[in-house]
């Protein structure tokens, strides 16, 4: 079944996600971790991947590098997530490959859209 | 011991002719001695100087206990057919013993034949006295110098070391030797040891008469060190060019310490951010119904909540600012931007505060705008924060002017401009027909956390930062910020960003 694969690391903005695209009909798996992160999506291809750039052990730009590598020929969607200020995170992040990026502190609304945008053109 | 017996006094000798009138009115003492050293002849000015007649004395006599063994050894060399040049103690008038220039050479009669020795005295003790505190001047001079902090290098106008201190030479690990009296060029040739950046810095500028420039630079040898240098001309003070100096600071511990703040501010920031992020959003999440239907009541008091929390993240964001500004560690992104474009974004993003305040906003963009090199980000971030301050500090219903243009003369510049404004330039104006700025208040205003009492009383929100955080970035774009405002009818805020021609 097709998901949505969140990597971040504050259990609470984790949750906060989870309920908004949950109640936006998406299906959600969520972990802190970025190596879980590299094996749920490469053992299940997820609809999109939200990743935030700073995560314990292997970064969020890591996950994205093996991901789109991993499904080259139907790469999906990947938006970062990274503190503000931060501008060579969002530099660092599209080099790696992601679609869009996000800046924290998250507006939901936005962060829906952005998501459905993202769906929509792959 | 030798025997002074040949310099006894001797029996008369042979009157000889009388000397020439002129030595009577000379103004140096000259005497005149026989063979075994007694004076035969004395001038006025010499008697004045001894205070005493001379005629019949050993000229040994005249000199002090001290310098008597040496003018003696002087004399018979003189004798000789050798000279004498220099300065001795002699006794003069008042018993008083001071230093003098004693010229001695032989005398010769009308025969040519040896007949003393003819010496020229002048009281040089003024002098003396003179040329010691010179000296003494000069080694307080160098004193400081040595004891300076600071590493010095002169170069004289010829391309020469002329004086180096100490500390030059424990920074850089070369000896006054090395360097002081010779072309620099051909020294440094010498000294390849030392970092490629002092050498390209001493090389370029010592062929500059005029300039005058500082900067930093970072060197790894002898160790890892971080230098503040300034380099300028140096005048007499006829505005003769002397030469060039050069000026080391080691700033290292400076750069550490401002390296360290903004680590921690950052660190701190980061820490700050994460727990708002969080309240941010589950109050956005209620807002928004995604938590279910809620009261009126509960709705408002989480809009409190997130509108706060809004408020406390622009504070982070600005101090984060500021920081990073103060420590040079802001990097502007620029590009050639369309400032109407950036100016139509903002007042978009604000429009929403507006229309809460009932206020009218008013944009006057001319077409054909030159595009200008600006970090569009930040510019953004200049104009919100001057029209979220128009909008704050204007009663509702108030109306709001943002005016852009291209200034071409420095008579065109609205009143308030420092003589430092560079034109061509563009200029943004921000005008608000709300409360004004108190001329007490106005000379603090673009200080950090500053807020006038008007405001306080007014109870207007707001962190004092705003103004300040503009200032900075309108400064690291070389712009000019200023404004100008009147109690109850309103304030105009102006900014420049230069404009480069060409390119």
């Amino acid at each position: 079944m097709s998901y949505i694969l969140v990597a971040e690391d504050d259990s609470d903005i984790q949750v906060l996600v989870r309920r908004k695209l949950e109640g936006a009909g998406y299906t959600v798996r969520a972990t802190a971790y970025g190596d879980e992160a590299i094996q749920l999506a490469c053992g299940e291809r997820p609809l999109l991947l939200l990743l935030d750039v700073q995560l314990p052990g292997v970064s969020g730009l890591d996950v994205c590098r093996y991901v789109k590598g991993y499904y080259e020929n139907t790469p999906p969607p990947v938006i970062m997530i990274s503190a503000k200020g931060q501008q060579a995170d969002v530099d660092a992040g599209l080099d790696a490959g992601a679609d869009d990026y996000m800046i924290k502190p998250l507006v939901l609304r936005e962060l829906v859209q952005k998501v459905q945008n993202a769906i929509q053109n792959s | 011991m030798e025997s002074d017996a040949h310099l006894a006094k001797a029996p008369e000798s042979e009157p000889s002719v009388p000397p020439p009138p002129f030595l009577t009115t000379a103004a140096v003492a000259i005497l005149l001695t026989d063979l075994a050293g007694v004076v035969t002849y004395a001038n006025p000015c010499a008697e004045a100087l001894y205070g005493r007649p001379l005629i019949g004395l050993p000229l040994s006599g005249l000199a002090s206990p001290y310098s008597r063994p040496d003018q003696d050894r002087a004399f018979r060399a003189v004798l000789n057919g050798g000279s004498f040049d220099s300065i001795l103690e002699h006794l003069i008038k008042g018993e008083r013993c001071v230093p003098v220039h004693l010229i001695m050479s032989p005398a010769y009669d009308e025969h040519n034949r040896l007949q003393g020795v003819s010496c020229f005295v002048h009281n040089v003790d003024d002098m003396m006295r003179f040329q010691r505190s010179l000296q003494h001047e000069r080694d307080q001079f160098e004193a400081i110098l040595e004891s300076a902090t600071d590493a010095f290098l002169m170069l004289d106008s010829n391309g020469h070391t002329a004086l180096m201190n100490s500390m030059f030479g424990r920074l850089f690990n070369i000896s006054r030797l090395s360097l002081v009296g010779r072309p620099i060029g051909e020294a440094l040739r010498n000294l390849p040891h030392l970092p490629a950046k002092l050498v390209g810095l001493l090389l370029t500028l010592s062929q500059n008469a005029y300039h005058t420039e500082a900067g930093t630079f970072e060197i790894g040898t002898p160790k890892q060190r971080v230098l503040y240098w300034y380099t300028a001309p140096v005048y007499a003070p006829d505005g003769a060019p002397m030469g060039r100096l050069f000026t080391f600071r080691d700033v290292t511990i400076e750069r550490e310490v401002d390296r360290m703040k903004t680590e921690f501010v950052s660190l701190v920031s980061h820490e700050l951010r994460t727990p708002l992020s969080s309240v941010l959003g589950y109050a956005e999440y209620i807002i928004e119904g995604d938590a279910g239907p809620v009261s009126q009541e509960v709705l408002e008091c989480v809009q409190t909540i997130h509108n706060n929390a809004e408020r406390l993240t622009s504070l982070i964001n600005d101090i984060l600012d500021l920081t990073r500004i103060e420590a040079g560690r802001i990097e502007l992104r620029p590009n050639w931007c369309d400032l109407g474009q950036v100016v139509r974004k903002v007042v978009e993003d604000v429009r929403p505060i507006i229309n809460r305040r009932h206020q009218h906003i008013l944009e006057y963009i001319p077409e054909g705008l030159p595009a200008v090199w600006i970090d569009s980000e930040r510019i953004g971030q200049v104009l919100t924060n001057l029209i979220s301050n128009a909008s704050k500090y204007t009663p509702e219903r108030g109306t709001i002017i943002i005016e852009l243009g291209v200034v071409d003369d420095l008579e065109a510049l609205p009143p308030g401009a420092t003589d430092d404004v560079h034109v061509p330039c563009a200029l943004v104006t921000v005008q608000d027909t709300g409360y004004g700025i108190d001329a007490e208040a106005l000379p603090h205003i673009f200080e950090r956390f500053y807020r006038s009492e008007d405001a306080q009383r007014r109870r207007i929100q707001g962190s004092g930062l705003g103004l300040t955080v503009a200032k900075s970035f309108v400064e690291l774009h070389k712009g000019h910020i200023w404004l100008q405002s009147e109690v109850d009818k309103g304030t105009a805020v102006y900014f420049t960003l230069p404009i480069s021609e060409g390119n």
